[in-house]
């Protein structure tokens, strides 16, 4: 049950080309989120992992892909990258070529057995020395059961066909499957990264912004290249101009900037003023985990606190946002937060009874 | 319609250059002949050892063949269980005859009548067990390859089955029917009979995910899909004596090397394109035992990078440099160019050994800005800065002692960097910080955080699930080891090493099963009334499993009451004389107990 091999002499740069110009006359036609829109369609315009991407353009070239497994955090490409490498790899074929399914659809052991494997068998035209690709996302939330059924699908046909999985966690995937690809790992992305993407991105759509309006949109994201391109539409559309004030508006988090001085006057020691400031969020309908969400990202990021501190306030923070998430999302809960944080910088002899 | 031909140049190179002749097989000698001579058992009935000139009786060959039935092979993934089956039958001119879920019949005959998967796997198993021929005497000679394909009008080959992929055994009835198919089959012998190999991977926890260690290596194991082998094949064909069990271990670097030579050899035609002995026993080493995945990172690594690595020494790849590596904690004994090293962690797979090593070495050495650094680099720019730093951002009094420089690296970066997760690092953390500590208090600060973190990834689901308990349980963790360890830290030729955390879990699970079967063992001991005679008839095959947790021996012991008192009870009795001495003792425990 070999592939058919089609003519040979299609190169790749033409099929890569063919690609990208169809999608985005598409999305010209009506609105679309920019998510969609602005997805890379090839490696090159890939943001991020700079050498793991490199390694995935030189498989497109080779043609040989062998089984990869991509894993990290939501948002940072790894479905996209995928597309790209099966798009550079089949080309025109990439329709009947690529079988795709993600944890929204059924993937139970049944689904192995059959769907996979009638795809597997299915002869398929294709360019020389390729092979059909079978695409699973968010492969760690299959069961063991259906991953081991996978087990010796992968190995039967791996002549023709090969198999691309994204995860968040590759230790979620068992190890027989891990023996059989070869793993890359995604880092989050800079924030120079998903900066320059962003203003790519506005540049294309003509979005009026500022600077600090685009900073805030990354310190929101927090490495999340999805989350920041859907931010930045939605803070668009909302607003017609991307400022800070904009951006939290649309987000819904407290601003960062009101947290930072909230911080900075715990660690002055300042108790009323750091409770007044948070009782000015408290009133504007923040909850308590979207407080304590965005009092860790400052501190992570805040620079004035020395190191010990930092780990000093981390921890605390934490304890926190523990009781929070267990069920006592209060203000007291916050407010002993305040209170813990400005005691770390005083004198201990000065509490003693 | 074989499609493991092998040849194809499109296919991967750990199909493409699978050893097919025993000499050429990785695993252990000692491996590869045990499986080698329980498969002459069981085929000829020819004792291992025994020349093959000697003659010996038919009846004897029956006898040793009736108690070679079937052969189970664990291991780890990737170790080359099944290769070596397929390798050592083809050697013997053995036909090999594969069980493939079924997927043969798929859409052939149709849609009304299809058997269920597990009644066709009882239907192969019963089927193929009998060939009609009559054993004709060892045929070494036989060219290897033939045996792989079925072979074509004679059926003179002694047969072989394998199984390698298992049918679905979280579902009970499967299990249940699976159990039973394997247990007929340990019991129906006749002269014409093939024996049966089953193949069955380590699931494994990889030290695995985010998730409460206590469920990790919990008790409860089979519930999770993470199968031992008593609930893969059943206690009673586990128990059986017709039934071996050969356990692959993962593989030595060295065998690994020896194996990647191989295929290198047989994949790169010139010497001269092949990449060096540093790579090879670099990919060696990260591997993890794992012989596969080392094939597949080298055939990825020969294709992404030929360039940069066949001179080791060009510095032309178009790679950008990551990291720099500020002199990581793990220098291996290898010494790769930098660069390898750099293509080496992207491709690595797994435990990702050197990555490993770097981020572990970054946070254990905790190099801060302006450190005067091993090269005898000093950075006095760096080090007023950051002094002027400190001056300007005080701790307060009474915190003072903790002021130090900063930490020369982005926790962020480290957290969204570490080749694994966090529980992961948490623990090689905690098993190598001590050797760095220089006294008490360094080493009380460091595992008070460690401590925090460790409760910051309670075992409630929703709190653990979410990625900020893992951001908090690393920043914590990291932070707080980096400000409890000296810096710089005295270097006394630190070793790092695998948490024993492992070891402890593996351990601890094996107690568990033994445990299990040791209460099954009082509860139908318990039933007879002469307890003492019935040992000797306790461990034929159990055709008798009553239904265990109605019978209790004389009334409720726990678990706890039975591995605390009951047991060092027994064992001190035993030692004391009072039976047969040694001989008794070791009947307490069930003959598949490794100790």
């Amino acid at each position: 049950m070999g592939t058919e091999v089609a003519p040979p002499g299609r190169s790749i740069e033409v099929a890569l080309e063919n690609t990208t110009t169809s999608v985005n006359k598409d999305a010209e036609s009506y609105e679309m989120p920019w998510v969609e829109k602005y997805r890379p369609m090839v490696l090159d315009d890939v943001v991020g992992n700079a050498e793991t991407v490199e390694r995935l353009k030189v498989i497109a070239e080779d043609g040989n892909m062998p089984h990869i497994i991509i894993s990290g955090m939501p948002g940072i490409g790894k479905t996209t990258s995928i597309h790209c490498l099966a798009h550079a790899l089949l080309g025109d074929a990439y329709k009947e070529g690529v079988l795709e399914l993600n944890a929204s659809d059924e993937r139970g052991i049944d689904v192995v057995r059959n769907k996979i494997k009638s795809f597997a068998q299915r002869k398929v035209t294709l360019p020389a020395g390729r092979h059909k690709i079978i695409i699973l996302d968010e492969a760690d939330s299959m069961t063991t059961g259906a991953q081991q059924a996978l087990r010796r699908t992968m190995e039967i046909y791996s002549n023709t066909t090969r198999f691309a999985l994204a995860c968040n966690m590759s230790n979620k995937i068992i190890e027989p499957i891990q023996s059989r690809c070869a793993l890359l790992r995604y880092a989050k992305l800079r924030d120079t990264e998903v900066l320059k993407r962003l203003l790519e991105v506005c540049k294309a759509e003509d979005v009026p912004y500022s600077d600090e309006g685009i900073s805030a949109l990354i310190f929101t994201s927090e490495g999340d290249m999805r989350q920041a391109i859907n931010n930045l539409q939605s803070t668009y559309s909302g607003f017609n101009f991307i400022s800070p004030d904009n951006v939290f508006k649309v987000c819904d988090q407290p601003h960062p900037v009101v947290v930072q001085k909230m911080m900075k006057e715990c660690q002055a020691q300042k108790v009323d003023d750091a409770l007044d400031g948070l009782r000015d969020l408290w009133d504007q309908g923040y909850s308590a985990v979207d407080i304590v969400v965005t009092i860790f990202r400052v501190v992570k990021t805040m620079d004035a606190l020395p190191e010990y501190l930092k780990l000093e306030f981390i921890r605390e923070i934490g304890w926190t946002h523990m009781r929070i998430l267990e069920g006592v999302g209060t203000l007291v809960q916050l407010g002993g937060l305040i209170a813990r944080l400005c005691r770390i910088s005083i004198d201990p002899k000065l509490l003693a009874l | 319609m074989d499609e493991r031909e092998g040849s194809q140049p499109s296919s991967m190179w750990a199909d493409r250059y699978a050893p097919t002749t025993i000499a050429d097989l990785a695993p252990s000698k000692t491996r590869i002949s045990q499986v080698k001579s329980w498969l002459e058992e069981a085929l000829y009935g020819r004792p291992a050892g025994l020349d093959v000139g000697v003659n010996f009786s038919k009846q004897a060959a029956e006898r040793v063949r009736k108690y070679r039935r079937i052969l189970l092979l664990t291991g780890p993934a990737g170790v080359g269980k099944s290769t070596s089956v397929r390798a050592i039958a083809g050697e013997m001119g053995v036909e090999v005859i594969e069980w493939n879920e079924g997927f043969e019949d798929w859409g052939f005959r149709g849609d009304v009548e299809r058997e269920s998967l597990t009644s066709k796997l009882i239907t192969f198993l019963s089927r193929n067990s009998y060939s009609s021929l009559p054993i004709a005497g060892i045929e070494d000679s036989r060219p290897s390859m033939s045996s792989q394909t079925p072979a074509t009008g004679s059926t003179t080959y002694p047969r072989l089955l394998l199984i390698t992929s298992l049918p679905n055994l979280s579902h009970y009835p499967t299990r249940q029917a699976f159990h039973g198919a394997l247990l007929d089959f340990t019991r129906d012998y006749s002269s014409n009979s093939s024996p049966l190999v089953v193949v069955i991977p380590d699931v494994g926890h990889s030290g695995a995910a985010e998730e409460p260690w206590s469920a990790r290596g919990g008790a409860d194991s089979s519930s999770d899909g993470a199968w031992d082998l008593k609930s893969v094949v059943g206690e009673a064909v586990l128990a059986s004596p017709a039934v071996t069990t050969i356990d692959f271990l993962s593989m030595a670097p060295t065998f690994i090397t020896k194996a990647l030579k191989r295929v290198l050899g047989l994949a790169i035609p010139i010497a001269s394109d092949r990449p060096s002995n540093d790579v090879v026993q670099l990919i060696a080493q990260t591997s993890n035992g794992d012989l596969r995945s080392a094939v597949n990172s080298l055939e990825m690594l020969m294709k992404t990078s030929s360039a940069a690595l066949t001179s080791a020494v060009s510095g032309k790849t178009a790679l950008p440099k990551k990291g720099k590596g500020s002199r990581g904690g793990g220098k291996g004994k290898v010494s790769g160019s930098k660069e390898m090293q750099i293509l080496l962690n992207q491709i690595a797979r797994r435990e990702q050994s050197l990555g490993l090593f770097h981020a572990l070495g970054k946070v254990l050495y905790n190099k801060r800005i302006g450190e005067t650094s091993e090269d005898g680099d000093d950075d006095g720019l760096a080090r007023a800065k950051e002094a002027e730093y400190l001056a300007t951002n005080p701790l307060p009094n009474h915190l003072r002692r903790h002021s130090r420089p900063r930490y020369e690296n982005d926790f962020e970066e480290l957290l969204s960097t570490a080749p694994v997760d966090t529980a992961t690092f948490m623990l090689w953390i905690h098993q190598n910080m001590p050797q760095f500590c220089a006294d008490i208090d360094e080493l009380d600060e460091c595992l008070e955080a460690i401590c925090d973190a460790d409760r910051m990834k309670t075992d409630d689901d929703l709190w653990q699930r979410s990625s900020q308990a893992i951001a908090y349980a690393f920043h914590v963790a990291v932070r707080g080891v980096v400000a409890g360890l000296p810096a710089p830290v005295p270097k006394n030729h630190q070793k790092m090493f695998k948490p024993d955390f492992f070891r402890w879990i593996k351990s601890g699970k094996l107690n568990q099963a033994t445990l299990a079967d040791i209460t099954r063992w009082l509860a139908r001991a318990g039933e007879s009334a002469q307890p003492r005679d019935s040992l000797d008839g306790m461990w034929e095959p159990a055709d008798n499993q009553e239904d265990v947790s109605t019978n209790t021996y004389r009334g409720q012991r726990s678990n706890a009451v039975l591995a605390t008192e009951f047991l060092p009870m027994i064992r001190l009795l035993k030692r004391r004389g009072h039976g047969k001495s040694t001989g008794t003792a070791r009947l307490v425990a069930p003959p598949n107990m490794k100790r």
